[in-house]
């Protein structure tokens, strides 16, 4: 496996990416992020815990 | 002695960080840094998505709702000023710098499009029962203080073009009416307490075509992108930590006990 595919594996067993939700030039710019980039989002998302069910209508209501 | 002092410093701990970006920043451009970082931001939005999804459909949500719109007022109300800074940092550098010119000329037209938009918050924090005079003299929360202090460090000692960072993740998931609603329903709260959320749902989604056309075409080395890449990933930490601390009822929870 390659150090790109290793990337998007990581992510995806993640739960950070859905490859089916991307285009293969959008993967290819994916699978370009840093090691320590994709540790920081993978850290976060452990911290976070499984994502609700069925709540795909619901957003952060953050703005500036 | 001061210059035998920094030198000893840079020895130590590298150039500044305003002239180590400036370095970094004669490699050469790339349109693509732009879509990368684009990239980036999309996964952030995602885990920032997956925060929210837990803070709202926690079952206290209701109860903690008060303390969530007096820290999203703390963070809106700084939104303005810090643009104004980053765009007066940008006009700064712009006379020498593409990347700082381009970074300008997006701010003069956000800042308009987001101007007075904490005021329209403060009233809709009024019919939620809240005191205007005790929101206006109300302290941000730490991790309010966090959050946007992070970007006055990098505007002034690095670059302003990091804002494109807190910009691409707070504006990156735009509200949507039907969540909205059902917030409306779960904390039995009138419609006039939600009028700025809707106003943001209706108009987020083309502040956001306009922040990601505006990115893909940023004049960005690879340093320039990891820089905003840095940004954006702070931002997300400090928005979940905000997230988890208003629901946990955690000491920066931007406590309404006097609101």
């Amino acid at each position: 496996m390659s150090d790109e595919q290793a990337k998007l594996k990581k992510l995806e067993d993640a739960g950070i990416l859905e490859k089916r939700q991307f285009s293969p030039e959008e993967l290819a710019l994916v699978a370009k992020i840093s090691d320590e980039e994709i540790e920081v989002l993978v850290k976060l998302r452990k911290r976070l815990g499984a994502p609700a069910a069925d709540k795909h209508h619901i957003r952060p209501n953050i703005f500036v | 002695m001061a210059d035998a002092i920094r030198s000893a410093m840079e020895d130590l701990l590298g150039p500044p960080m305003a002239e180590a970006t400036a370095a970094a920043r004669q490699e050469p451009l790339s349109a693509g840094h732009g879509a990368a970082l684009w990239m980036k931001f999309t996964l952030a939005q995602g885990l920032l998505n997956t925060a929210a999804q837990r803070f709202w459909s926690d079952p206290e949500m209701p109860r903690f709702f008060p303390a969530f719109l007096v820290e999203l007022y703390s963070i809106v109300r700084c939104s303005v000023p810090l643009m104004e800074r980053a765009l007066a940092r940008a006009e700064e550098l712009a006379p020498h710098d593409e990347l700082a010119r381009v970074t300008a000329g997006y701010l003069r037209l956000h800042i308009a499009e987001e101007r007075h938009h904490d005021e329209w918050l403060l009233d809709d924090l009024v019919a939620a029962g809240m005191d205007r005079e005790a929101l206006l003299k109300n302290p941000s929360s730490a991790n309010a203080a966090r959050l946007v202090g992070a970007q006055y460090c990098w505007i002034e000692h690095a670059h302003p073009a990091a804002i494109f960072g807190y910009l691409g993740i707070i504006e990156g998931n735009p509200p949507l009416p039907q969540h909205i609603e059902e917030i409306r329903r779960q904390t039995g709260y009138p419609s006039d307490v939600f009028r700025s959320m809707h106003l943001h749902a209706v108009h987020d989604a083309d502040h956001l075509a306009a922040l990601k056309a505006t990115m893909l075409a940023l004049p960005l080395t690879a340093a320039d992108e990891r820089f905003i890449a840095t940004s954006a990933f702070a931002t997300l930490e400090s928005l979940v930590r905000i997230l988890e601390d208003i629901a946990s009822g955690g000491e920066d929870d931007g406590s309404t006990a006097t609101l």
